[in-house]
């Protein structure tokens, strides 16, 4: 390769590297600044597959949808849940289509089932990223106030265009490292 | 050979003079080694610092920090760019360090804004951005973790429900690095780790991009793949079959695959029922395998029919065996026979040409069969034993007529 054109990539190759994640920066922070909050309410996850390393893997409640028996979804297709708050101010999805909606709230999800009327889905939010350390005692807590059936433990997240962003775990109604604070001073206190 | 009378000081002082400046150009391989190494721990290690210590750290100096590994292997690689480009320890170095350092810097963004993605899309985008580097460094390492990378990408890709075509793309932008290495390595074992890494990309990756027109089908479309490399491997090297490693790994993997297809359990999930899922890429992806497998295995047959033909006749067979039914009653039963008879046939020939590896690997072609049948079949151990007596006394006959074959010849 001539001297020249190995400059010209490399230009191409620097330039490339370092746009996506700025892009990736840009994006998230756009939509934790001008997003709606939604509050998701989360449920217990597998045990066995909760703690992964260094995240706290999240269940939801609201993964499922009846949708309109025209309608025929595949396994892993990209669809749109439509959201909007509940009497309580928690998310609640209120239809999915395959097709961006024109207007209000939606989130890109993932369909994980089919039947005749009825999806099952996966959020693009299901890992919250905490320290080694820190992540298996917040496991912990979200599991313990999760099993209850208290309504104290969810997900903040923002929504802008069909993606969205974690703003925040709340646990037992803190956020999750005031949770981890008062967990921990609460253990050294006993 | 001075001391010993055989040549003059003058005449060994002038035969270290010519060959001293090629030794001199000659890469050092093991400080080529090292500076591999040194750059993925180098890497490694301020990744996981980054990643570790990030609790009462504010998001915007995490995410600067995040971008450090990545920034310093482009400031780097300028400098390489200028001035060291004539050493190999550097520019492999530095390519290898680049390229982990943008998978880093993805990894790291993603964590700080939870963004979970998949780790299909999260390959994909780190091979795209890191596959300029390859051509920017000339890297023969980093076109090895490039190979292995878009092999994980079709498998991460199938299992989220992708067909994984663009593996092919993917493939062929590494494809002008991959000849350039061939050229530029001798012999050697550089040259066989990346021939492997290369041949099992290809073989792997292939077949998840193609092989889902039908049920099963991604068996017919490994054969294929594996035949590919047998073929050119028997074509190629003048040194005769299974000297390099596309032949090694072509055999090997045919010879496993035959053997596995002689389980009739294996047959349930295959047939000619078509997968209404499969898109037009794989279609033309299968179309193109057929064809590469078509006119290599064609070649070799020209060239070497006694030892390229039994071993291709397996495709056929297993597109025979594909619409026989019966719970793979009979598919299993005729290749059982069929990889004792390509054993059989290998073992002749082995003897006939004078040559170990081939009667060897017919050998153990043979007791391959016949072992694998003694675990599903209700033999007593009196019969198991004799057959494993007569087994090893064959084999120790064989190699021991082979040898005086050989004496006698020399």
């Amino acid at each position: 390769m001539k001297n020249t054109a190995r400059w010209i990539l490399f230009g191409v190759a620097i330039a490339a590297q370092l746009a996506v994640p700025v892009s990736m920066i840009v994006g998230s922070e756009d939509i934790l600044a001008s997003g709606v909050r939604y509050h998701f309410r989360t449920r217990p996850v597998d045990p066995e597959d909760a703690f992964r390393g260094k995240y706290v893997a999240l269940g939801f409640e609201e993964t499922s949808c009846a949708v309109d028996t025209m309608l025929r979804f595949k396994t892993h297709q990209k669809a749109y849940a439509l959201i909007a708050r509940d009497d309580s101010g928690f998310a609640q999805v209120t239809g999915l289509t395959p097709r961006r909606p024109a207007h209000g709230d939606y989130v890109k999800v993932v369909v994980t089932s089919f039947r005749r009327g009825w999806v099952d889905f996966r959020y693009p939010f299901e890992k919250y990223f905490l320290e080694e350390e820190n992540a298996p005692r917040a496991e912990g807590l979200y599991r313990e106030h999760n099993l209850g059936g208290n309504q104290d433990t969810y997900v903040v997240v923002r929504v802008k265009n069909g993606a969205a962003v974690i703003e925040d775990l709340v646990i037992g109604g803190l956020p999750v490292r005031e949770a981890l604070r008062q967990d921990a001073a609460k253990t050294g206190a006993e | 050979m001075v001391d010993a009378g055989l040549i003059t000081s003058e005449q060994s002082s002038r035969i270290r003079d010519h060959y001293s400046p090629s030794l001199a150009n000659r890469p050092n391989t093991s400080l080529i080694a090292f500076s591999i190494l040194g750059s993925v721990l180098l890497a490694a290690g301020i990744i996981l610092i980054l990643a570790h210590n990030w609790s009462e750290i504010p998001r915007a100096l995490r995410t600067a920090l995040a971008f450090l590994p990545l920034i310093a292997s482009q400031a780097i690689g300028f400098w390489v760019l200028r001035s060291r480009m004539h050493s190999v320890a550097w520019t492999e170095g530095i390519s290898v360090f680049g390229f982990i350092s943008v998978g880093a810097a993805i990894a790291l963004i993603s964590q700080i804004y939870h963004i979970k993605g998949g780790l299909e899309s999260y390959l994909l985008t780190w091979m795209l951005l890191a596959i300029p580097l390859v051509y920017v460094y000339r890297s023969t390492a980093s076109t090895c973790l490039y190979g292995v990378g878009i092999t994980a990408w079709a498998i991460a890709e199938r299992v989220a429900g992708g067909t994984a075509a663009g593996f092919w793309i993917l493939a062929l932008l590494a494809a002008p690095s991959l000849y350039l290495a061939a050229r530029r390595l001798t012999r050697g074992p550089v040259k066989g780790v990346v021939s492997l890494i290369a041949a099992i990309s290809l073989v792997c990756g292939g077949t998840l991009a193609t092989g889902s027109i039908t049920v099963g089908m991604w068996v017919l479309v490994m054969i294929g793949l594996l035949l590919c490399l047998f073929s050119v491997g028997v074509v190629a090297d003048p040194d005769g079959p299974w000297r390099s490693p596309f032949s090694r790994l072509g055999t090997l993997g045919l010879a496993v695959t035959y053997a596995v297809l002689s389980y009739r359990g294996v047959w349930h999930a295959m047939s000619y029922a078509v997968n209404t899922e499969a898109g037009l890429s794989t279609h033309i992806g299968t179309g193109v395998v057929a064809i590469a497998c078509v006119s290599t295995v064609a070649l070799a047959i020209v060239r070497r029919p006694a030892i390229a033909g039994p071993m291709a006749l397996g495709l056929p067979i297993t597109l025979v065996c594909f619409g026989l039914g019966h719970g793979g009653v009979a598919a299993g039963l005729v290749f059982s026979v069929y990889v004792f008879a390509l054993g059989v046939h290998y073992l002749v020939q082995g003897m006939r040409a004078v040559s170990g590896r081939m009667l060897n690997f017919g050998f153990l072609l043979v007791a391959g069969a016949v072992i694998l049948r003694f675990f599903d079949s209700d033999w007593s151990f009196t019969v198991r034993g004799i057959a494993f007596v007569a087994l090893g006394g064959g084999f120790l006959t064989a190699n021991v007529f082979l040898a005086r074959r050989k004496k006698a010849r020399s």
